[in-house]
């Protein structure tokens, strides 16, 4: 009886993800601002969510969090996948598992484990669970029901004894992967995979310097969608498929507009956004804005930072590893705040925004407790902020439509 | 990745030379520069070399006070103190052969692959201790050159037999095998390093830092064979010439944030960060 009632949820599991994952890809297309093609970053979404499919069915590690070190996985002969869950239907799964307050992120991550829908899903080795946050932490546990878990402390402080830390820390999960995966780490295959990602994080770059740029070609909704596909692609083959986006980039002209005015130019700050969780860029965009960067760790910081070692010895690298992930890193979790205002001063004297959206996933403390602050901050740097508090559900949308349309009316008429 | 092109690749042939020149200049030309003294270990007890170091200058000062040679030695000591005034540390990144030596040695070691040591947290402060002894002792002349780790480093490059301290061989050797292992580690305890050091604060040559385009990426902090914990998390400050730069520019070249980091020479912008794209 029981097995038929689940056999009947996961059906109504799956309907539901497809769908949401249907129609968030079918929004996508409607921000665009020049013909430029995005099919293959699209497709890749739409054959996993929407197709439930998974062509090449290689052994994959997982991880959680953008401060997990994919460098190693890769290294080792695994696909890196990011798993951060971002559909409302998994964290509806996640809410028999997890506190209905916990944050969504956390929520849909423990939901997609339990759902067991998505193929691609299937066939991991482990998962790599960074200690950023509470939720993660406590997410670890009930993780471990469904497949081996690798928990790994992130300190709380950056400064030096920190980083000694987690040199440390990283040592310790090259240990364990190489035990998991029986296979040995050598300088060799670690160069070879730092270079191979560094060359995803080049293209990645290059993205944002046209997403930044006056006239842009790409709407900040398409560029959020092809840095959420990058999480479940090979990064080889995902640096190939943008670098050729580039190159379209430079050519294709604009789509002509009957638009007088020009688009009031907004970052998108705070919580994580990534696919489907598109309502807010999508929103931004067909109401008249233009996104210029956003600084989420699913999108916009996830492949910013390179990878610099001293030298190529494991250890070099080691180094070099811990430091691109953790050193730069803007999420609210440290105790210091100050490289997250550094970073977003920066962000808006390089591509001239008129204001920023601060997203806070409900239930996602650090970032909320930052919100005061850099609403000060902004205040005295005279941008306008405006709080959005949402979760991946779409019951919010018109109120959230109508906020969005007086901020961006606001802007405009400054 | 990180290609290294530009300033690196200038600043080794600069050492080069001047190593070839320090080492074997006098061949060349005869005889030595000697209304010259160089605020970089360049040995004094070498007949070969190009132009002495100011040490022995300094160590020995009984053997040209008041003697024939006081006139070229004051000479001498007069442009020392208007390079070390004009230019700070700058020599030790570009001329300095023993510098040159340990680079040479930990670059084998990069080529090797193998780990670099890294000099614990709780030990660094007293390094700067070490240096200052060292200062004095170089000021007072105490025996200096019969321990100098240079000499015993130095003089058997340039073809000649060295002596035969057992203290001073020793601790050549071990500095030698340190500096394989951790980049220029002499340079932290280098008293002719320390001295120039002093107007580092002042001189021509400028690291200059803009605060808020740094991310803390702490890629600087990595390859600075000096270990300067400030480039990489100082933000207020826009000069952060330190005492111990030797302007070696690997902060520069390596920071991927555009003008975060940049130098500058007689006011004038030489090199400036930048993301490398490809
Ligand atoms: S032995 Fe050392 S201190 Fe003496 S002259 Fe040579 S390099 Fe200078
Ligand atoms: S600090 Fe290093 S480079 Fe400078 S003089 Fe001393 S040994 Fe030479
Ligand atoms: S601060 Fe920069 S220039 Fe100075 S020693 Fe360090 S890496 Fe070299
Ligand atoms: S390398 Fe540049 S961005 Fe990174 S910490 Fe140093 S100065 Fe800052």
């Amino acid at each position: 009886m029981s097995e038929i009632y689940e056999e009947r949820q996961r059906e109504r599991y799956k309907r539901n993800v497809v769908k949401m994952a249907g129609s968030s890809l079918s929004q996508i297309d409607e921000t665009a601002v020049s013909p430029v093609d995005i099919s293959y970053f699209i497709g890749r979404l739409e054959s996993i969510f929407v197709g439930l499919e998974d062509k090449e069915n290689n052994a994959k590690i997982g991880m959680y969090c953008a401060m997990a070190p994919e460098e190693f996985v890769y290294a080792l002969g695994f696909t890196p996948l990011k798993l951060c869950g971002n559909h409302p239907t998994a964290t509806l799964a996640g809410e028999d598992h997890a506190p209905r307050d916990s944050c969504p992120v956390v929520k849909a991550s423990v939901g997609f484990q339990s759902m067991n829908i998505i193929p691609m899903f299937d066939n991991l080795k482990a998962v790599i669970i960074p200690g950023s946050c509470d939720g993660k932490k406590k997410a670890a546990e009930i993780l471990s029901q469904y497949v081996p878990i690798i928990p790994i402390p992130i300190y709380m402080s950056k400064d030096d004894d920190g980083f000694e830390l987690l040199v440390e820390t990283y040592y310790g999960l090259i240990a364990t992967l190489e035990h998991i995966t029986g296979r040995k780490m050598t300088a060799s295959r670690l160069k070879k995979a730092c270079v191979e990602i560094s060359r995803a994080s080049k293209e990645a770059y290059k993205l944002y310097e046209y997403l930044k740029s006056d006239k842009a070609v790409i709407s900040g909704t398409q560029v959020m969608s092809v840095m959420s596909s990058y999480a479940y692609d090979d990064p080889g083959r995902w640096a190939t498929e943008v670098k050729k986006l580039n190159k379209a980039l430079a050519k294709v002209q604009p789509n002509s507009s009957k638009r007088k005015r020009k688009k009031p130019r907004i970052i998108i700050a705070g919580s994580p956004i990534g696919f489907p969780h598109f309502k807010i860029p999508y929103l931004l965009e067909t109401l008249g804005a233009q996104i210029v960067t956003d600084e989420s760790c699913l999108a916009g910081r996830l492949l910013y930072d390179p990878v610099l070692p001293d030298n190529y010895s494991l250890d070099g690298m080691v180094r070099a590893l811990a430091a691109r992930y953790v050193a730069p890193c803007t999420c609210p979790t440290f105790i210091e705040m100050e490289d997250r205002f550094c970073r977003l001063e920066q962000e808006k004297d390089i591509t001239n925004a008129d204001g920023i959206i601060y997203h806070v996933l409900r239930g996602c403390i650090p970032y909320d407790f930052e919100l005061l602050y850099i609403e000060k901050w902004a205040e005295k740097h005279g941008i306008p902020v405006l709080r959005v508090e949402t979760d991946f559900s779409t019951e919010d949308y018109e109120p959230l439509k109508i906020r969005l349309e007086a901020f961006i009316e606001m802007l405009e008429r400054r | 990745m990180m290609k290294r092109k530009g300033i690196t690749i200038f600043r080794w042939a600069a050492l080069m030379v001047s190593f070839i020149f320090l080492l074997y200049g006098a061949n060349f030309m005869g005889s030595k520069i000697n209304w010259v003294k160089l605020p970089v270990f360049s040995c004094a007890l070498s007949p070969s070399g190009g132009v002495d170091s100011i040490c022995k200058t300094i160590v020995d000062v009984e053997e040209w006070f008041l003697g024939i040679n006081m006139i070229p030695s004051l000479i001498g000591i007069g442009v020392f103190l208007l390079l070390i005034i004009l230019f700070g540390r700058l020599f030790c990144g570009y001329v300095c052969p023993f510098g040159f030596v340990q680079e040479l040695l930990s670059s084998v070691r990069k080529k090797l692959r193998l780990p670099s040591f890294k000099i614990p947290l709780k030990v660094k402060p007293y390094f700067t201790t070490v240096k200052w002894i060292m200062v004095i002792g170089f000021l007072l002349g105490i025996g200096y050159c019969d321990l100098c780790p240079v000499r015993y480093v130095m003089l058997p490059l340039a073809g000649m037999v060295s002596g035969s301290d057992f203290i001073g061989i020793f601790l050549a050797a071990l500095i030698l095998g340190l500096a394989f292992f951790n980049e220029r580690i002499f340079c932290r305890i280098c008293p002719i390093g320390a001295l120039a050091g002093i107007f580092n604060s002042r001189s021509l040559a400028r690291i200059k830092k803009k605060g808020v385009a740094c991310t803390h990426c702490r890629a600087c902090l990595e390859v600075c064979p000096m270990e300067i914990k400030e480039i990489y998390e100082e933000r207020e400050k826009t000069d952060l010439t330190k005492q111990e730069c030797i302007y070696c520019m690997k902060c520069i070249e390596i920071c991927p944030e555009e003008t975060a980091l940049s130098f500058e020479l007689c006011k004038k912008n030489i090199l400036v960060s930048k993301r490398h794209r490809r």
